[in-house]
């Protein structure tokens, strides 16, 4: 048996994800964006944080600078008082040290900006000093006198220029502190959400590889499953195979030995119908009447018993040649006739009648085939009808070409009988070998339950079908139906038919005058022969037109042909679009 | 002492003067006049021959009076002046010239120094090539000592070294070679 190997949906994707790792997946991705951002601002305060320590570098010079101004200054300042120095140098370190005090650094300060006012206070006491000293070297006697004015200012100055420089870096450093204070908080949370980050993504790394390799598995798995089952399903239908070809040559050699047993018998079977029928004509009067009982018996029986033989050897061959090619044009209206002769002593000891009904023998009814076949077909329904008919009924015999709606034109030929029918559940099993309608078996009808089934076959084998049609004590129709085959002359007229048509309407167009009635009335023949009939009596008409009227003018002749001509054309226009068609 | 320099440099980023009072000073921004507000007095005239400028190459000085520098016949030369920024004219002399005096030129390494020591040392081809001068005179009149004079070195709008600040010498004192 062939085990039935059910093939499984395939998903969608090979990887699915849940709904919690997709949720964690964002939430990854939500703490990898806020520690890029967070690292982006820890690396821009970072940068801040150079930009600021290098701006405290510059106020750092710049302490160191005003320092050295400062210390400039005072330095000339006291040797200005004792009398080693001008004036005017001591004037240029003052400028220098104003220079100095007003660069404004990036903050927008000024390093003078930062001074105690005591400073300030100082400086301008001393430039008063010196602005009211007089020019160049200061005189000896004043040196005293000025000196003691001069150095306690010079103190004052250098502490109060200590005091800017210590606040001043006091200053720097704050700012530095804060900066790193921020930067450390910075680098904590960076680290913080790095930490995060990680365990997020192994959290996740490890439940999609977890989830991926129980896909794994189960894809894998599947897989597996399906190929085990592709394995089995080709042994089983290797098996198969092996079981038909094995019954195929059973089939064979079961054919062949009924064949030969066939024949076998039927040989003997003559010999024994013959001797039985040489024996009949010895018999007298002076016979016992139970010997010619006895000899009737043996006769019927073996008669039966080689209709049996005949009947299986005609199914066996029909069995064997399955796939014939048919190269006959078999003609149902000969072989019906043939049959009918066949049979007619049993029609006539019954008083049955055949009543044939072909309501249209123009048409040919002509099927691809073999003759003895479709001989046989006839041969046993039309004997099956006699054999179930009362006495002196009729047997109507019907022969249609027909043509259905969207089918095929096909040849249908019924034959009814008034006999006892069959019974309705009888009839799906009629064509089945050796069965037998109970109502047959029950009256004592002969029968061997294979005419039926050979007629089956044979109608089977002719690409037809058969259908029955019975009542209980009404009678029997069975109907066949067979694919049209054109006879030869049917075929021959088809092919010509538009050539004639196209040489009648040249020949009619182009002809003399006085050569239309004798024309007319050849071309009329011909296209009526090769089925245009109405338009072949159409040019018969006119040539006996012209013929009783042979006085008339040309052009009421020509007028005519014209308008005959082209009903011409307008029967090949509608031949050729059936043609196409 | 290349990096002081450079420190120095980027004091000088603003401005030179301040807003009268030094309290104000600490919120405003500057606002560039012609005063110090931390300067001092007027000061003594300088005497005839006061040395402004030493040049020097090798054993070969030259020193400038104002007197001798404004002999060079300085050229106007009009700037975007970077610490105040704004457009000033300076009387100036190429620095080219001055380095032809004692024959600086090529890869020599020029040291520039100012009155407070501040130096910034560089060759002397990248010294012309940025067209280096020699600013005398600010807007036709000298230069204050608290504002960077009385000579100082400035470079044309257009110079490589309009924006790079550590050679803008203020209070120049000498131009040497190393």
């Amino acid at each position: 048996m062939l085990t039935r190997f059910k093939r499984k949906k395939p998903q969608n994707r090979l990887i699915q994800f849940s709904f919690g790792q997709v949720a964690l997946s964002y939430l990854v991705l939500i703490v990898l964006v806020i520690l890029s951002y967070s690292t982006f601002s820890a690396s821009r305060s970072s940068s801040n944080q150079r930009q600021i320590l290098t701006n405290a570098e510059a106020p750092a010079a710049s302490i160191i600078f005003t320092q050295r101004e400062t210390l400039v200054y005072t330095t000339k300042l006291a040797e200005w008082t004792n009398g080693n120095l001008t004036r005017r140098e001591v004037q240029i370190a003052r400028a220098l040290l104003a220079q100095r005090l007003a660069v404004i650094d990036s903050t927008g300060s000024s390093v003078g900006s930062r001074a105690n006012p005591k400073f300030f206070d100082d400086l301008r006491l001393a430039d008063e000093i010196v602005q009211k000293a007089p020019a160049d070297f200061l005189p000896s006697d004043v040196h005293a006198e000025i000196g003691l004015k001069i150095h306690p200012i010079i103190d004052d100055i250098m502490e109060n220029a200590r005091e800017l420089i210590v606040s001043y870096q006091q200053s720097v450093d704050q700012q530095t502190n804060a900066l790193i204070v921020t930067h450390q908080k910075l680098a904590r949370d960076n680290l913080l959400l790095l930490y995060l980050f990680i365990i997020l993504m192994a959290i996740l790394v490890a439940w999609v590889s977890v989830t991926f390799t129980r896909q794994y598995r189960r894809v894998r798995s599947q897989i597996h499953e399906e190929a085990t089952g592709l394995i089995s399903a080709r042994a089983d239908l290797l098996a198969t195979q092996a079981l038909v070809s094995r019954l195929k040559t059973l089939d064979e050699e079961k054919n062949e030995f009924i064949s030969n047993v066939n024949h076998e018998l039927r040989t003997p079977l003559t010999s024994i119908i013959g001797y039985i029928d040489l024996i009949s004509t010895f018999s007298d009067e002076n016979t016992n009447p139970k010997v010619n009982e006895f000899l009737k018996t043996v006769d019927r029986n073996a008669v039966l018993l080689q209709d049996l033989v005949e009947s299986m050897l005609l199914i066996s061959r029909l069995d064997s040649d399955q796939s014939k090619d048919f190269d006959d044009h078999v003609d149902i209206r000969e072989v019906l006739a043939d049959t009918v002769f066949v049979l007619q002593p049993s029609l006539n000891s019954s008083g049955i009648k055949i009543e044939i009904i072909d309501p249209d023998p123009s048409k040919e009814f002509v099927i691809h085939g073999d003759r003895g076949q479709v001989s046989q077909i006839f041969i046993n329904l039309i004997a099956n009808a006699i054999k179930f008919s009362p006495d002196n009924s009729s047997i109507i015999v019907d022969l249609r070409r027909v043509r259905e709606e969207n089918h095929p034109e096909v040849i249908r030929i019924s034959i009814t009988d008034r006999g006892i029918g069959i019974p309705s559940e009888d009839i799906d099993k009629l064509f089945t070998r050796f069965f037998r309608a109970q109502n047959a078996v029950d009256d004592q009808f002969e029968g061997t339950g294979l005419g039926l089934a050979i007629v089956h076959k044979i109608v089977t084998l002719h690409g037809g079908e058969i259908f029955v049609d019975s009542q209980v004590g009404r009678g029997t129709t069975m109907t066949m139906e067979f694919p049209v085959t054109q006879s030869r002359v049917e075929r021959l007229v088809k092919d010509r038919r538009l050539d004639v048509m196209n040489r009648a309407i040249s020949k009619m167009s182009e002809a003399q005058v006085g050569d239309l009635e004798a024309l007319a009335h050849e071309m009329g023949g011909a296209i009526a022969f090769y089925s245009y009939e109405r338009e072949g009596a159409r040019l018969v008409e006119f040539s006996h037109w012209l013929r009783e009227n042979p006085h008339l003018d040309h052009s009421d002749i020509l007028a005519v042909r014209d308008k005959v001509v082209a009903e011409l054309k307008k029967a090949l226009e509608e031949t050729s679009e059936r043609v196409e068609a | 002492m290349k990096k002081s320099a450079r420190f120095f440099a980027s004091l000088l980023c603003v401005g030179l003067v301040l807003p009268a009072s030094a309290q104000a000073a600490t919120k405003a921004t500057p606002t560039p006049t012609l005063t110090n507000p931390y300067g001092a007095a007027p000061m003594d005239p300088p005497g005839p021959n006061e040395v402004l400028l030493t040049v020097k190459k090798g054993t070969k000085i030259v020193k400038f009076t104002m007197k001798q520098l404004m002999a060079l016949k300085p050229q106007t030369v009009t700037i975007n002046e970077p610490f105040v920024k704004k457009r000033q004219s300076f009387s100036s002399i190429p620095l080219s010239l001055l380095f032809a005096k004692v024959g600086i030129a090529g890869n020599d390494m020029v040291a520039t120094k100012a009155l407070n020591d501040y130096i910034y040392s560089n060759t002397a081809s990248k010294f012309v090539s940025a067209k280096g001068y020699l600013a005398v005179q600010r807007e036709g009149k000298d230069i204050p000592f608290d504002q960077g004079g009385p000579i100082r070195i400035i470079f044309p709008s257009k110079s490589v070294w309009a924006t790079f600040l550590d050679p803008w010498n203020w209070s120049l004192m000498s131009i040497s070679v190393k």
